[in-house]
């Protein structure tokens, strides 16, 4: 290894990933990403084998604890509402993300300015949008234009097939006057980049073996590879060292063996996501940063928001095949998403549509609730739920709160011996009520589509995977951790790519913005490259 | 009282559906497999002790309506250990390759072939479209 390099990356999920390819254009820089987890081999992911739901539940689980991978940390969840999710790997949580790919919407940019509430972007939706078109094209994302909840799109594969259980769906939203519109979906749908269209194998979850969904393993990072960048994988980053000129000089990490090492560069950036960031920076501690690097003003870790969600499940008479189809990926609808002052809360949310629960799950949910009784009447009552039921998520805005945060966890370690993290997080009064809102309307959605309701609650505990907020942007550095370009106010080589560095969190799944973010942050970066590597 | 016997009431053949049992498919192996001895172990002596309990009678003379109900008292005793083993049942059963193919789950792996859904009429959609944008402008 090269005693010094250009650029390090930190971090080779959604965002890294986004950022070594854009900064890989300039063939003249060396740019080496280290990626505390493994690289996947898709030919091995559970989906190749009939009992992938057994994997699901254990190396392919969204919950790092019960993984407990080498590559994985300790989250104490023990004080949070919510349980946080993720995927530490090559490709990061995209390898089990469902691929659901709305942008932000042009409000999201301005909830002060419209709602008085949070603070506003200091950019707007039309500033993002080449970004988001650009990036969509390298994803690959399926959807269909003309969506009245969105100013123009382009670039999009046709829709991904939304299913019969949907159909009634889209056809009750018709009745009820409300907006529905395919999904925004990071699935291909045809050939694209050199990837396969999706064959509806249903799980994607836990990895998609035909390499039909747009993980950033095989869409930024072979175009990245091939522009020079080095990866490292099975190396964790746990300091990044600071001289007295306020200047990061690389990072200390340790290798595949254990050993301490330390790579030099001129510029550093950090895709660790919205925990493993303000982590990384919280175990960075120095004599100029004794809490912690760029946490001199207590923010970072701070104003962690995660969309909690609600989860309302019908059961329609007739078999619909509903567990047929990329789960996560249909339909959705916007007619609550923004504020209307006689509901009761500011701002709002999404419902989501996701199909039927698989085989597994839908036994299991069915023994738990009481659904599907164990003995002889099993089989009858199993056969009336699966492939006939429906799920629906609302997504809900999470307003910033400093007191929903992450901090270090002393007393929990990962393999390397670093802390582990320990999550503050609680619901807001507007949440509940959007929540609450959000599950009236699903109801009266499912009756007037025909379906019987079978769960309905919030907030689903286990589903903290969109993790943004905890290294905020703004102009002013007592009250945020990075500049508009997502470069630190106090390091000026060190830059944040991820969604650590959300203001507010929207209603939508954050994949698409935060990436769109991420090309935006990396063109500065490219144009002004100058000011760091010489 | 053995694992196998659990089984055979728990998921039991259902004929209407040409569903079978877990015993015909020996799921009790696979059940093993994701299970420690021990676990078994304790959940037997749990169900047997709660069928001495409340019937006075062993577990495997009881009818299916009261060992059914000896597994509902049994989550009193250890309600985790209980809806694991269960959980864990219902896993090896509804991952066997022949139970897949008959509740009509689709292609199964390793999926040669994949699934088809029907096309879609997105004339559906004339309704929203012509009901205008709904995102809000920021001006
Ligand atoms: C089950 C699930 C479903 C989801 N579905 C959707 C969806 O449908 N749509 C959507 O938009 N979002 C979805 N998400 C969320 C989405 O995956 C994340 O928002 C996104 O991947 C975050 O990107 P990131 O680059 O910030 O972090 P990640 O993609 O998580 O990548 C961070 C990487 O950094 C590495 N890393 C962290 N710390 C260190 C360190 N100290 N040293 C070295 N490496 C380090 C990690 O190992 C990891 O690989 C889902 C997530 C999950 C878990």
């Amino acid at each position: 290894m090269t005693a010094k390099v250009d650029i390090i990356i930190v971090g080779s999920g959604a965002s890294g990933a986004a950022a070594a390819w854009r900064l890989s254009q300039d063939s003249n820089l060396s740019i080496v990403c280290i990626e505390q987890g493994r690289e996947s081999n898709p030919a091995q992911y559970p989906t190749t084998k009939a009992d992938w739901e057994r994997d699901k539940q254990r190396s392919a689980s969204f919950d790092p604890n019960v993984r407990a991978n080498k590559a994985d940390y300790p989250i104490d969840n023990s004080n949070s509402a919510i349980s946080l999710a993720n995927f530490n790997g090559f490709g990061g949580s995209t390898i089990l993300y469902s691929g659901h790919f709305p942008r932000f919407h042009p409000s999201d940019f301005a909830t002060y300015k419209l709602d008085k509430v949070a603070e506003d972007w200091p950019f707007d939706y039309q500033t993002l949008t080449p970004y988001f078109n650009q990036n969509e094209e390298m994803m690959g994302v399926a959807g269909l234009v003309g969506d009245t909840a969105y100013p123009e799109y382009e670039n999009l594969l046709p829709p991904v097939a939304m299913g019969r259980g949907a159909k009634k769906l889209a056809q009750a939203f018709n009745r009820l006057g409300w907006h529905w519109w395919p999904s925004y979906s990071a699935i291909n749908t045809k050939n694209h980049q050199n990837r396969p269209p999706c064959i509806n194998l249903g799980p994607c979850n836990t990895g998609c073996s035909q390499g039909a969904k747009g993980s950033v393993d095989i869409t930024y990072w072979p175009q990245a590879k091939l522009q020079g960048v080095q990866v490292m994988t099975e190396c964790r980053v746990f300091d990044i060292p600071v001289d007295k000129e306020l200047k990061a000089t690389g990072v200390k990490y340790y290798d595949k063996h254990g050993d301490e090492q330390f790579l030099a560069a001129s510029l550093v950036i950090l895709a660790c996501s919205g925990i493993g960031t303000p982590r990384l920076l919280l175990n960075s501690k120095s004599e100029l940063f004794p809490n912690g690097l760029l946490n001199n003003y207590d923010l970072v870790g701070r104003n962690l928001m995660l969309h909690p969600l609600a989860y309302v499940e019908g059961v329609f008479d007739e078999p619909l095949d509903t567990s047929i189809g990329p789960q996560g990926c249909s339909i959705y609808s916007q007619q609550f998403y923004e504020t209307q002052e006689d509901r009761g809360f500011k701002r709002g949310y999404t419902l989501h549509v996701l199909r039927g629960s698989s085989a597994v799950d839908s036994a299991c949910s069915g023994y738990i609730t009481r659904r599907i009784p164990l003995g002889k009447n099993h089989h009858q009552a199993f056969s009336q739920y699966f492939n006939h039921n429906m799920g629906i998520a609302v997504i809900s805005e999470d307003l910033p709160d400093p007191e929903n945060r992450i901090e270090l966890d002393y007393s929990k370690t990962d393999s390397f011996g670093m802390p582990g993290i320990k999550v503050h997080y609680s619901l807001h009064e507007n949440t509940k009520k959007m929540l609450e809102h959000g599950i009236e309307q699903t109801k009266k959605l499912f009756a007037e589509a025909g379906a019987k309701i079978s769960a309905a609650h919030y907030p689903v505990k286990h589903a903290g995977w969109h993790l943004m907020g905890t290294t905020k942007m703004g102009a002013d550095k007592t009250n945020s951790v990075v500049n508009e370009h997502g470069q630190a106010h106090e390091v000026s080589n060190l830059f944040i790519v991820d969604s650590s560095v959300f203001i507010t969190s929207g209603a939508v799944n954050p994949v698409a913005t935060a990436q769109a973010l991420t090309l935006k942050f990396c063109d500065h970066i490219s144009k002004n490259i100058k000011s760091w590597v010489v | 009282m053995s694992l196998s016997q659990f089984l055979d009431v728990v998921l039991p053949s259902d004929t209407s559906l040409n569903m079978p049992s877990a015993t015909d498919l020996h799921i009790d192996k696979a059940v093993a497999n994701l299970l420690e001895p021990q676990q078994i172990e304790e959940f037997l002596f749990i169900l047997n002790n709660v069928a001495q309990e409340k019937f006075s009678n062993s577990l495997s003379s009881l009818d299916e309506k009261s060992y059914l109900l000896c597994i509902e008292k049994a989550k009193r005793v250890d309600v985790y250990l209980v809806n694991y083993i269960v959980q864990q049942c219902l896993t090896a059963y509804y991952t066997h390759p022949s139970v897949l193919t008959k509740i009509g789950s689709g292609a199964v792996p390793p999926f040669p072939d994949g699934n088809s859904l029907e096309s879609d009429d997105w004339l559906l959609l004339e309704d929203v479209y012509e009901r205008g944008p709904i995102y809000r402008k920021v001006i």
